[in-house]
């Protein structure tokens, strides 16, 4: 493989705080460890790891936890990499397997599973534009992280699934077992949500209410 | 301009990509009018980034190695069954051969010192029941007289385990072996 990997715990993002770009191209690597290329699982390992971390941790809340969760996800991705028919992409396939295993680990802690989500009204009206100015600054970055780890873990396992690991709306579909229409909604409610709590939270006014 | 104004839902979709053609074009035609919902899609758009900026969370330094310091040695990855059609192919392909080679020989068409043919068939009729009593007679003379059946059927044996090894995965065969 041409590509190079950093090393584990390494920063995530580049000098200019970029992240590592999503790769498609995990076709290979999974043949090479069909053929019998153990090692070429690293690989993959390298890829997914700080995405698979994120979606665990906003998951599940507790770091040392989120990490066994990934570390099993991962050797149930290799013992069942025969069975990948590669219908789909490999990164589907696999944050199925960590969702599952996200969902499994809370249902024995007795977490929220099936929570309550908000009513519809409680959702914002269309705020005035020109609010949203302060949202890149990381004061407001790190509230927008409280408040994403606060969110249903319906909403917040779709928003991540689309904003981390980068999937489509079919992809998320299929990771989470849920119908399109649901992946819509709980995205559009998530964010709308989020957006809220996020802008009153920095002081500004959502209006038009 | 169009009074009806986009709902907080269709921006939505139209960020991230996944209204229908006809609907994407609707709403971008409104918005490029309307300054109400082209200022709501830029604040989306804003928030869209920001959230597209957060940090990532990273693993533990060591990780890679502790999963692959678990991953099972003697159990590498594999599909337990994979067709490899060219090989089963070739397979068949040789079971045939070496089937007509077996009835040819054992019903007189040809002997193995490469004299022509005693008494030909006289037709497609007798070809059959000639061919049918050949066969009979191969298994006859193996379970008789192994020296002359006996390389044909083990040939033959051959072949089809070569078949057998075409519909199991190399990785499988290996495996297999190693136990």
């Amino acid at each position: 493989m041409s590509e190079t990997f950093s090393p584990p715990g390494q920063s995530n993002r580049d000098r200019r705080g970029n992240r590592p770009p999503v790769t498609d191209n995990d076709s290979p690597i999974v043949e090479a460890i069909r053929s019998g290329s153990v090692r070429s699982f690293s690989i993959l390992v390298d890829r997914h790891r700080d995405r698979a971390m994120t979606l665990a941790v906003r998951l599940l809340g507790e770091r040392g936890e989120a990490e066994e969760v990934v570390q099993d996800a991962f050797l149930r991705a290799f013992r069942g990499i025969g069975g990948f028919r590669g219908d789909a992409r490999f990164s589907t396939w696999f944050y199925r397997i960590l969702y599952n295993a996200c969902m499994t680990h809370l249902r024995g802690n007795n977490g929220p599973v099936q929570e309550d989500l908000p009513p519809e009204e409680a959702l914002p009206a269309a705020e005035e534009p020109g609010v949203h100015e302060q949202l890149e600054t990381e004061e407001v970055r790190s509230i927008l992280m409280q408040e994403m780890a606060r969110l249903p873990a319906a909403y917040s396992a779709a928003l991540t699934l689309l904003y981390v690991q980068e999937l489509r709306y079919g992809e998320i579909a299929e990771v989470l077992s849920v119908p399109l229409g649901t992946v819509k909604t709980n995205i559009f409610r998530g964010r709308e949500l989020l957006r809220r709590r996020v802008l009153e939270r920095t002081g500004e006014e959502v209006g038009s209410r | 301009m169009n009074d009806i104004h986009c709902t907080q839902a269709d921006l939505s979709m139209l960020l991230d990509g996944v209204l229908s053609p006809d609907g994407e074009r609707a709403a971008r035609a409104h918005i490029a009018g309307c300054t109400l919902c082209a200022s709501r899609f830029r604040a989306l758009g804003t928030f869209d980034r920001a959230l597209r900026s957060l940090p990532l969370v990273s693993v533990s330094p060591g990780f890679t190695a502790s999963v692959m310091s678990a991953l099972d040695p003697v159990m590498p990855a594999s599909r337990a069954f994979r067709f490899a059609p060219w090989i089963a192919f070739q397979a068949v392909l040789l079971c045939v051969v070496l089937l007509g080679l077996g009835v040819c020989l054992a019903a007189g068409f040809i002997t193995p010192g490469g004299s022509a043919a005693v008494n030909p068939p006289g037709g497609a009729h007798e070809l059959f029941e000639r061919a049918i009593a050949a066969c009979g007679s191969a298994v006859t003379s193996w379970l008789g007289d192994f020296a002359h059946a006996g390389p044909f059927l083990i040939a033959f044996s051959a072949a089809l385990v070569v078949i057998m090894l075409a519909l199991l995965d190399r990785n499988y065969a290996r495996k297999l072996i190693r136990r």
